[in-house]
């Protein structure tokens, strides 16, 4: 490759910037690509990301670790780096592992020698561009980070467009201001890049103009170096054994230090001569010496730059220098605050998913609208049939039940049908009827890692827990649960394999030889059938957030709901007085003997 | 955050703490005379051949300030013994010198033993890009720099051991252990010269450190929470110390360094690059001593703390000075150089509303001040347009430029406005 990014480049950024991600792809828009940024790596926080492309608003997905964003796009080869001083060079050297092309690093002050092994290790693997810098900018194909800045400048540097300079500096503040420079007096550039300010940047100078000696749509370099290091050395080596034929501008930054009355340390940690050869001056006269067109001062370079577009430039010169249209951005785009995935009501016909209300309604069954609504799928008949056998066991369990007892309470004092029903629905928690989800997972976990049923009860023993969806206040081995009964054995007869209700039916075999009531109660059955017999139908993304949506309780209280509105209206017909506990009923005081 | 020089005493101080148990260590005497503390009496040093110092040894005083050449210069003494050694430190104790451009005070420095030796060797180890190189000659000393054929270059691969075959069997463990100091402790330099051998012992006499400051942070227990002195003649007054305090508490860059307060112009100027290019612009334009400070603020910082940075310079402007009234008509104007590129991400309002709420706490005290500013970016044209309405309104006299002027125009608008002489180039 001739420049380090093409228009199809895609980046994955390691944190979650969210200014600079938009500049990127601001810029992907006003250059008229695709979006640039495929993926955002956060490791706290794995919600999407929103943003803007123009003025249409998508979601970015958000990984949780560097190496599940690769695996998911695997063909994405640019990563720019945000992560913190500290915790850059692990994601740099993961970074090279996994194999990305390009590592563009922005933190400031990460240790040299931290700095000098990613070097190392990046060796013919990986360019790493940074760290202290802006980034780099491929015109008119990609941009890393806040690199040309705002979206005005952005065009008035003519970073859209591919001009005819490579530019490379250390300064990444400066880099802008170059740009600038050289689109008002050539036709911009084609590649910009700054190394960054430290005194062993991750990529060189010398690295940056040996690929743009190599492409034909550059011809002339401009370099804008400082105080500091030899790298102008190679350079000018390069110049004189006609390794760079190319004109190659260049100015070496620092002449003041040696005016100055005392040590000076400038802004950049790299800015500063450790001998003679360092300084401003030596590197400015060695490069005029190889052969550089080197000015007087900085404010002679812009004279230079249009005297040698001039020279070098061809009758395409007038095309070049033309303004392309630009797209408009507005300044004040708003992100939405609210999202829905599930239904649309702005349609003529109203929404289910993609499904026409209609259709679901002419179906006349209840299931396939749960499945729409909570999964955004569709499930087999006998799925859907076994949901609705959950639903018929847990509509109701009786008055005396928490939720049940509390909906009555509510009615018997006057509150509406609705007030009832959340009042008992309240009750729904870890001690009733939420055990389910929790269930789920620890079975889920167990069986994921491997554990035999045996040592499942000793983790759970020894970490003082109960066993979600173990144990019955009445119902024992010897008096099972007739729910769990009916619901086992139309799960077995319809599924081949069962392996988390096999799991917990061994695990039951334990606890009951312990206890006769620690069977496996309907909370338990619930969660591990559905394990083997909902989730693998459900789709990936839903999969991998089963455990923690809390589905399974939902499905309890959608269940409940209709009992607990039973009871209620029961109440309201039998126009029952207001409930009051009776007093003996309750123990008074602290219960001490001497009381 | 760079690579920052440590006083001699406090090299000799890392290196002998932090030796361990690695064989080879080198015999390490000194005792550091700080300001503002009584001359300490030095230990019962080791002398080879079974000598012992007091008892008829020689001693050597040294100034220990950061600048080189000592020797030649007359900053290295050989006494005959403590009196005299305490005697020549009293003399120059507090004593303000001129090395080269730089002005400062003698305040540190050190009482060694005076070890006889035939030999001097010389040992260093510097960070190069992608190895790390050990320089060793047998010919060390003060006039190392012409031994240039002697001197040994052993390149050792970031992920490898040197190998240390071509050094005198006798200094290779000592060799090694600077070598893995140098590389354990975060030094980006080490150099020992001279480094002694004799009666079966190796003495280190003289030592230079440079640490990279960038990894303070995880060498706090070995020089991460020392004070790392400023260079020679870098004595910081309040307000560069009040900066200072302010940038290693921010995620943004905010520097200070005052270089003559009787200059006239004054510059805060964005970016590590532009500051650079500023201060080249005007050193190149105007005599040196016009510039009153280097300055540098970048990373966008929040209005709080640009208020803080912009008070603190504009309190130094204002301060009455030392010395004799300056001279001249031009002489009292001053300017205040708002520079800097077009900025990448630092929003331009939201910084230049802290410099807005500096100077209108400074407004009565600045009527001999005039302000150049060029500066371009995010939210350019507001934070532009604020300065300028805010200067008219207090009646300081500002000129404020975006990205359609070239970067350091202002410098010579800023020159000839206060008709200051220029350089003859």
């Amino acid at each position: 490759m001739n420049t380090l990014f093409t228009r199809q480049t895609t980046a994955i950024i390691y944190g979650r910037k969210s200014v600079s991600i938009q500049r990127m792809l601001d810029f992907d828009y006003i250059a008229a690509r695709s979006p640039s940024v495929v993926a955002i790596v956060d490791p706290t926080n794995g919600s999407p990301e929103r943003v803007f492309f123009g003025t249409k608003e998508f979601l970015l997905p958000v990984y949780r670790s560097l190496s599940e964003a690769k695996s998911s796009h695997p063909n994405t080869d640019v990563l720019v780096n945000f992560a913190s001083l500290r915790s850059a060079g692990a994601v740099v050297l993961e970074g090279i592992d996994l194999k990305f092309r390009v590592i563009a690093t922005i933190a400031e002050g990460v240790p040299e020698r931290d700095v000098r092994i990613w070097i190392t290790k990046a060796k013919n693997k990986t360019i790493l561009i940074g760290p202290a810098t802006v980034g780099a900018v491929t015109a008119g194909a990609f941009r890393i980070g806040d690199t040309g800045g705002s979206n005005d400048h952005l065009t008035e540097s003519k970073l859209h467009q591919a001009g005819c300079v490579g530019y490379v500096g250390k300064s990444g503040g400066l880099s802008n201001e170059m740009y600038r420079m050289i689109a008002e007096h050539s036709s911009g550039i084609v590649e910009g890049v700054a190394i960054g300010g430290d005194r062993f940047p991750g990529s060189h100078l010398m690295d940056h103009l040996s690929r743009f000696e190599k492409n034909p749509a550059i011809t002339f370099h401009v370099v804008l170096s400082e105080i500091g290091g030899r790298e102008e050395e190679e350079i000018a080596h390069a110049l004189k054994e006609k390794h760079i034929k190319k004109p190659l501008i260049a100015w070496v930054s620092g002449t003041s230090a040696s005016f100055f009355p005392k040590n000076v340390q400038f802004g950049h940690a790299g800015a500063w001569a450790a001998n003679l050869a360092e300084t401003a001056e030596a590197k400015n006269i060695l490069l005029k010496k190889a052969g550089a067109l080197v000015p007087d001062t900085f404010e002679e370079l812009p004279q230079l730059i249009q005297k040698t577009f001039r020279k070098t430039g061809t009758s395409s010169i007038l095309k070049l220098m033309r303004k392309k249209d630009t797209p408009y951005i507005p300044e004040n785009r708003i992100h939405s605050h609210l999202q829905c995935t599930i239904s649309d009501d702005r349609g003529d016909d109203a929404l289910y998913g993609k499904k026409s209300i209609a259709s679901f309604i002419n179906n006349g069954s209840v299931l396939p609208v749960l499945a729409q609504l909570w999964w955004k799928t569709t499930l087999s008949k006998k799925t859907l049939q076994y949901l609705e056998m959950i639903l018929c066991a847990v509509a109701d369990h009786g008055p005396a039940v928490a939720g049940a007892h509390n909906a009555i309470v509510a009615a018997t004092a006057g509150k509406d049908p609705i007030d009832a029903l959340c009042s008992g629905l309240l009750t729904i928690g870890p001690r009733f009827g939420g055990a389910v989800d929790a269930a789920a997972c620890s079975f889920g976990d167990a069986v994921a890692r491997g554990r035999l049923p045996q040592e499942f009860v000793d983790d759970m023993k020894e970490k003082g827990e109960r066993i979600p969806g173990i144990g019955h206040k009445v119902k024992t081995i010897h008096h099972p649960d007739t729910r769990v009964k009916a619901l086992l054995a139309y799960a077995k007869k319809n599924w081949r394999q069962l392996p988390h209700t096999t799991y917990a039916l061994q695990v039951e075999k334990i606890t009951t030889s312990k206890k006769p009531n620690l069977i496996l109660n309907v909370d338990g059955t619930i969660a591990v059938t559905l394990l083997d017999i909902l989730l693998p139908e459900l789709p990936k993304d839903i999969q991998k957030t089963f455990f923690e949506t809390g589905y399974l309780n939902g499905l309890f209280a959608l269940g409940r709901s209709i009992g607990i509105l039973g009871h209620v209206f029961d109440q309201k017909r039998l126009n029952a007085p207001l409930y009051r506990h009776p007093t003996e009923d309750i123990l008074y005081g602290e219960g001490r003997l001497s009381d | 955050m760079a690579q920052k020089p440590l006083y001699e005493a406090q090299a000799k101080k890392l290196i002998d703490e932090q030796w361990g148990k690695m064989p080879g260590k080198p015999i390490i005497q000194y005792v550091s005379v700080i300001p503002h503390a009584p001359l300490p009496t030095p230990p019962s040093f080791i002398l080879p051949h079974g000598g012992r110092c007091p008892v008829g040894g020689k001693y050597v005083a040294k100034v220990d300030e950061l600048f080189g050449k000592r020797g030649k210069l007359g900053y290295v003494k050989i006494a005959k013994d403590f009196a005299e050694a305490k005697a020549w430190i009293q003399k120059l104790r507090r004593k303000e010198v001129k090395i080269g451009e730089r002005r400062g005070v003698l305040n540190h420095f050190l009482i060694e033993p005076f070890i006889e030796h035939k030999k001097e060797y010389y040992v260093s180890c510097v960070g190069e890009r992608e190895t790390d190189v050990i320089f060793f000659s047998v010919a060390g000393g003060i006039d190392i720099e012409e031994q240039g054929d002697s001197v040994q270059r052993i390149k050792v691969p970031l992920d490898q051991e040197p190998d240390l075959k071509s050094i005198p069997k006798e200094l290779r463990d000592t060799v090694l252990g600077l070598f893995t100091l140098f590389r354990k402790l975060d030094l980006g330099f080490l150099e020992i010269n001279p480094l002694v051998f004799e009666d079966g012992k190796s003495y280190l006499l003289d030592a230079v450190v440079r640490v990279d400051t960038a990894a303070a942070f995880r060498e706090q227990r070995t020089w991460g929470t020392w004070e790392i002195p400023d260079g020679f003649g870098n004595a910081p007054v309040e307000e560069e110390l009040t900066i200072r305090d302010l940038d290693a508490k921010t995620g943004s860059s905010l520097k200070f360094v005052l270089l003559n307060p009787h200059g006239r112009i004054w510059t805060m100027v964005a970016g590590g690059g532009a500051s650079i290019i500023y201060a080249d612009a005007i050193t190149n334009q105007v005599d040196a001593k016009e510039l009153a400070n280097y300055g540098e603020w970048s990373g966008n910082p929040s209005t709080d703390e640009m208020e803080e940075y912009t008070k603190n310079i504009l309190k130094l402007m204002t301060s009455p000075l030392p010395g004799p009234p300056p001279r001249g008509e031009g002489k009292k104007w001053k300017a205040l150089i708002i520079g800097g590129g077009i900025a990448n991400f630092t929003d331009i309002a939201k910084t230049f509303a802290g410099v807005i709420k500096a100077l209108r706490i400074y407004a009565k005290k600045l009527k001999n001040v005039h302000i150049f500013v060029r500066r371009a970016g995010p939210n350019d044209k507001k934070g532009l347009t604020m300065l300028q309405q805010a200067c008219d309104e207090m009646g300081i006299p500002c000129v404020t430029y975006g990205a359609q002027r070239p970067m350091t125009e202002v410098v010579g608008i800023a020159i000839k406005d206060l008709n200051i002489k220029k350089r003859n180039s």
